[in-house]
């Protein structure tokens, strides 16, 4: 297995720390007086997206992490795991379960663009596509100068995300949605 | 595509880093202390296990302080002096590190520590302005932050407390206390302050003495928001002890496979004649410069770091 030494540390290096895999943030140098050289890191963990501080002696190696990310295409959902497949034309498929899923999963619809991150050749995070485009399945009939909630009101979403959104939005209305902040953006133009 | 030739730091950067030594200079001049400008290379270097010399390829050493010469200009008669260059160290990259780096070393005949901890006072503060200074020892400022006694803990214990602040290197006790040591630099908020009395095993070149029945080096440091900027001794002037602590040096060597070093028989001959009563403290110039400047980094104030040169 491949070893990274803390002088080869850059940020967006993967490795195994405490057996989970971890992205590297920031590693600085620090070297006490007279004393030891130390690198104090910063690492995401992969899987519970955690950050870790740890500060490890200068020189010390850690395992490489085998860990890429891909664009796959969401297939569908068997009702117990969802299926994706690379859209790099290896047409190879995975599939991962609802926690690893997470909360993608009130964003995708079948054939959503997603990244998956693998990690010995297994996901373990699946990200939605920043935007997508969703109909509005539920909402409440907005009345006109009800500013009570600040002008907006919730919708429930096809996929059963809820956002907040702006009174004049009826049920059927498709919307463009930031799935990073789970904000409404505006409506769709696609349609 | 043309290769990046800009320097690190910005021009203007250079020019107050001009002024900050012209003060440095004639803070000396007024005080009588004589500048000298020892070799950069040397035919040996140090010892201690944690700083790595520069090799050449004919087996001579890049100096990583100016400490071994001035010693044997003070042993032959000189009288308080300083030096203020480069120095060396192999590997040292970093936020606030480079290989190369601007070293301010200064020797005072007949001063103690205290008294030569009140000269630094004084010489931070023509830069950067005046500022109160605490003192503590090593040993209450690590009982302070972590509430662990650095000289009656056991090694288990100092572990467990280095483990619970992201410790995860393998276990040797002098790792732990400078790790323990280095974090709780990090955590204290204060602008400026001592730290006295290291563990004897961090002595270097400092004399020893007893404290509550525990050897402590007679050494200290400055840190200024949260940057190490000075280390000082009450200088050993023992050559038998001296021997002793490079032979011990080369011993840990073999242990930790390092390069071995040989011990640099003119410094210790010079100390056989006598080195006087003295202080000495090294200030890191770079980090003075960009504390002076609000500098987030040693790059600021370096026309050029090590990625381009």
């Amino acid at each position: 297995m491949a070893t990274y030494s803390t002088n080869e540390f850059r940020p967006g290096l993967k490795v195994l720390l405490e057996g989970e895999p971890c992205v590297l943030l920031e590693a600085e140098f620090v070297k006490p007086g007279k004393g030891q050289a130390f690198t104090r890191a910063k690492f995401k963990n992969l899987v519970t997206g955690r950050v870790w501080e740890r500060t490890l002696r200068s020189g010390e190696t850690m395992e490489a992490a085998d860990v890429s990310e891909y664009e796959m295409e969401y297939l569908y959902n068997d009702g117990y795991q969802w299926h994706f497949m690379r859209t790099d034309e290896s047409f190879e498929q995975f599939a991962a379960d609802e926690k690893i899923v997470g909360d993608a999963k009130q964003w995708i619809t079948e054939q959503d663009r997603c990244h998956v991150t693998l990690w010995n050749n297994a996901p373990i995070s699946v990200s939605p596509p920043n935007f997508v485009n969703l109909a509005v399945k539920e909402t409440d009939a907005g009345v006109r100068g009800d500013t009570a909630q600040g002008g907006s009101k919730p919708a429930v979403l096809t996929t059963g995300a809820t956002v907040r959104v702006p009174l004049f939005i009826e049920e059927g209305d498709v919307l463009k949605v930031d799935t990073r902040t789970g904000q409404y953006v505006g409506r769709s133009k696609e349609t | 595509m043309t290769a990046r030739w800009q320097p690190s730091a910005p021009i203007e950067n250079l020019q107050q880093r001009s002024e900050i030594l012209w003060k440095v200079r004639e803070f000396f001049r007024q005080r009588g202390i004589c500048e000298v400008q020892t070799p950069v290379v040397g035919s040996h270097t140090v010892t201690d296990i944690n700083i790595e010399s520069v090799r050449l390829a004919n087996g001579n050493f890049l100096q990583t302080s100016a400490e071994y010469f001035l010693k044997r200009l003070l042993a032959a008669g000189m009288p308080s002096c300083y030096q203020l260059g480069p120095v060396f160290r192999e590997g040292e990259v970093g936020r606030w590190h480079n290989p190369e780096f601007t070293m301010l070393e200064w020797y005072r005949l007949g001063f103690s520590p205290s008294e030569l901890r009140q000269e630094v006072k004084e010489l931070i503060e023509l830069v950067l302005g005046p500022s109160d200074v605490s003192e503590y020892s090593l040993r209450d400022f690590l009982f302070n932050e972590f509430q662990v006694d650095c000289y009656e803990e056991t090694d288990q214990e100092l572990h467990k407390v280095a483990r619970a602040n992201g410790f995860s290197a393998d276990f040797r006790r002098a790792d732990v206390l400078d790790f323990l040591y280095s974090a709780a630099i990090e955590n204290r908020r204060e602008s400026r302050y001592f730290v006295v009395d290291f563990p004897s095993e961090s002595c270097a070149l400092a004399e020893v003495r007893e404290i509550d029945g525990h050897l402590v080096a007679d050494r200290f440091e400055m840190i200024v928001e949260g940057l190490e900027i000075a280390n000082g001794y009450n200088e050993l002037r023992d050559p038998i002890e001296l021997k002793n602590r490079m032979e011990h040096d080369q011993r840990l060597r073999r242990e930790l496979e390092r390069i071995h070093i040989e011990r640099d028989k003119r410094l210790l001959a010079a100390m056989e004649w006598g080195l006087p009563r003295c202080s000495g403290v090294a200030v890191g110039l770079d980090r003075l410069v960009a504390l002076s400047l609000g500098a987030n980094d040693i790059q600021q104030v370096l026309p050029f770091t090590q990625s381009q040169i």
